[in-house]
């Protein structure tokens, strides 16, 4: 999974950052994510990589909920 | 107050050997270390007034939990370690943590604790003595890897310092009335689980980055909130504050319903995403997003005058009531589009007990467009209302009052009779 900043502004105490994370999939999703009263660069990127593990988290447990209903599925129709 | 200084040797400390004063530090005390201090572990449950760590560069492990009445200095070049002690701070002070990591963390009683640098807790993180304290914590952060657990009762924690959940754990409180009051953030790459209702109030909440697992929660908010939590959903939310402001700087996100118990105005560039149940006599002021309110779901207006105000209108996919116990007035903004897209209706009414939906501004009408029906309403009566941009809405037993595209199906005050025409072949089954 890799990750590329798209912007980065500033408005009062928050930092919001425009990601695009590419999942493990190849998938791609952008979200923004604000960071509150960042310290320094590095606490945006632990902020930005944290939700890279959150997002790719989502994506796993979205196809894993498909794949159990499918199984699930076919279990009915035995 | 006497001074304990940790020896070469080190040692336990509830040992009188590991001091150099050769008695073991006790409430009252001060205890400091030296360059060439020795290793000192916490071995039972220990107090004493203050600790200062300058200078001190071996390991401090923690095996039990020590109290502390004052200043608590820890330093760069010391070593923590141990994973069951918890560092207890009963008296207002200031607490350096020197970058190390406590494993445990608690303020115990109504204290000002101010923060020297950014201080990290692996453990739990406890605020409160499980009374009802009112806790102030100042300057810098905290982040909690752990479980923030709140034991305030019904008092608050405020101040300055930055709060972080940053690691897996618990968010409780033991207590909704008390309400934490810093501002608080969700960043992590780990899993924070809302326990219960927690309590939220005169602070920025933000979320970052983290699973947040929210199964029966409810996200509880007073007065002056700011809230950036787009990323996640939350489940159920509610507020009783009037007159409060709710700063939405991106959308709100819930699965559940958004309980609202008073009159708020609602501002940002965020929108209300999600079930709105409004519970009392109250003016809402959208300020926020494009429409104030905007979701799929249902908007349901109280048994009691409502007024919808401010310069945002709403989007909603059902807009009903609750049942009415007496006539109810719900006011809507002229210059505002209200928009049901779904179904409109209502709760229970009766002939005597009917529901009005007016414009703000008599003579003036409103917008409130039903992009699709059922339109259909029981003793309502609109008064400066215009739907001409939707479908016609029924309302049976209604006054309509300079109101487009409404038919009352059976007006007020007609006898009720029905005529049948037709070429008098009468009914069939």
């Amino acid at each position: 999974m890799t990750y590329k900043i798209l912007s980065v502004e500033a408005s009062d105490e928050t930092v919001t950052t425009t990601v695009c994370y590419t999942l493990a999939d190849g998938k791609t999703i952008t979200v923004d994510i604000p960071h509150f009263s960042p310290a320094s660069d590095a606490d945006v990127i632990e902020g930005i990589q944290n939700r890279e593990v959150t997002e790719q988290r989502r994506a796993d447990a979205t196809v894993n909920a498909s794949k159990v209903a499918e199984s699930l599925k076919a279990s009915l129709s035995k | 107050m006497a001074t304990r200084t940790i020896a070469n040797g080190g040692g336990n400390f509830s040992a009188a050997g590991t001091w150099v004063e050769g008695v073991a530090p006790i409430a009252g005390d001060a205890c400091v270390a030296t360059a060439t201090s020795g290793q000192l572990t916490i071995d039972v449950a220990s107090a004493c007034t203050s600790i200062d760590f300058t200078n001190y560069v071996n390991t401090l492990t923690w095996n039990a939990d020590l109290t502390t009445a004052g200043t608590t200095k820890f330093v760069a070049g010391m070593t923590m370690s141990g994973t069951v002690g918890t560092l207890v701070l009963s008296a207002t002070c200031t607490l350096t943590s020197g970058g190390k990591t406590l494993p445990n963390y608690k303020i115990s009683g109504s204290i000002t604790v101010t923060y020297a640098d950014a201080a990290r807790v692996s453990g739990t993180t406890t605020l409160g003595a499980n009374a009802n304290n009112t806790i102030v914590m100042t300057a810098q952060s905290l982040r909690c890897d752990g479980n923030l657990t709140e034991q305030h009762g019904t008092g608050t924690v405020t101040g300055t310092c930055n709060v972080t959940l940053g690691g897996t754990g618990t968010w409780s409180t033991n207590n909704t009335t008390g309400s934490l009051r810093t501002n608080l953030t969700i960043n992590t790459a780990g899993t924070v689980t809302v326990s219960g209702t927690v309590n939220y109030s005169t602070g920025t909440l933000t979320y970052t980055a983290g699973t947040v697992v929210v199964t029966g929660s409810t996200l509880f908010f007073g007065t002056t909130v700011t809230l950036n939590t787009s990323g996640m959903n939350w489940e159920a939310i509610s507020h009783s504050s009037s007159g409060a402001t709710f700063t939405l700087n991106s959308d709100l996100n819930f699965t559940g319903t958004f309980t609202i118990g008073g009159g708020s105005t609602y501002a940002g560039t965020g929108e209300i995403k999600g079930n709105v149940t409004i519970s009392a006599a109250s003016t809402h002021t959208l300020n926020n997003g494009t429409n104030g309110i905007n979701t799929t779901g249902t908007l349901t207006l109280p048994n009691a005058a409502t007024t919808f105000a401010g310069s945002k209108g709403f989007s909603v996919g059902t807009m009903t009531t609750t049942d009415l116990t007496a006539s109810r007035i719900h006011t809507l903004t002229f210059g505002n589009t209200y928009t049901v897209n779904t179904l409109l209706k209502n709760g229970s009414v009766s002939n005597s007990i009917r529901q009005a939906i007016k414009s703000s501004s008599a003579g003036s009408k409103v917008v409130l467009t039903v992009v699709a029906g059922p339109a259909d309403l029981v003793y309502c009566d609109p008064t400066d209302i215009d739907s001409s941009g939707g479908v016609q809405v029924f309302t049976h037993r209604g006054t309509v009052a300079t109101s487009t595209n409404w038919t009352a199906t059976i007006p007020t005050g007609s006898a009720g009779a029905i005529k049948f025409a037709g070429d008098g072949g009468g009914f069939v089954g």
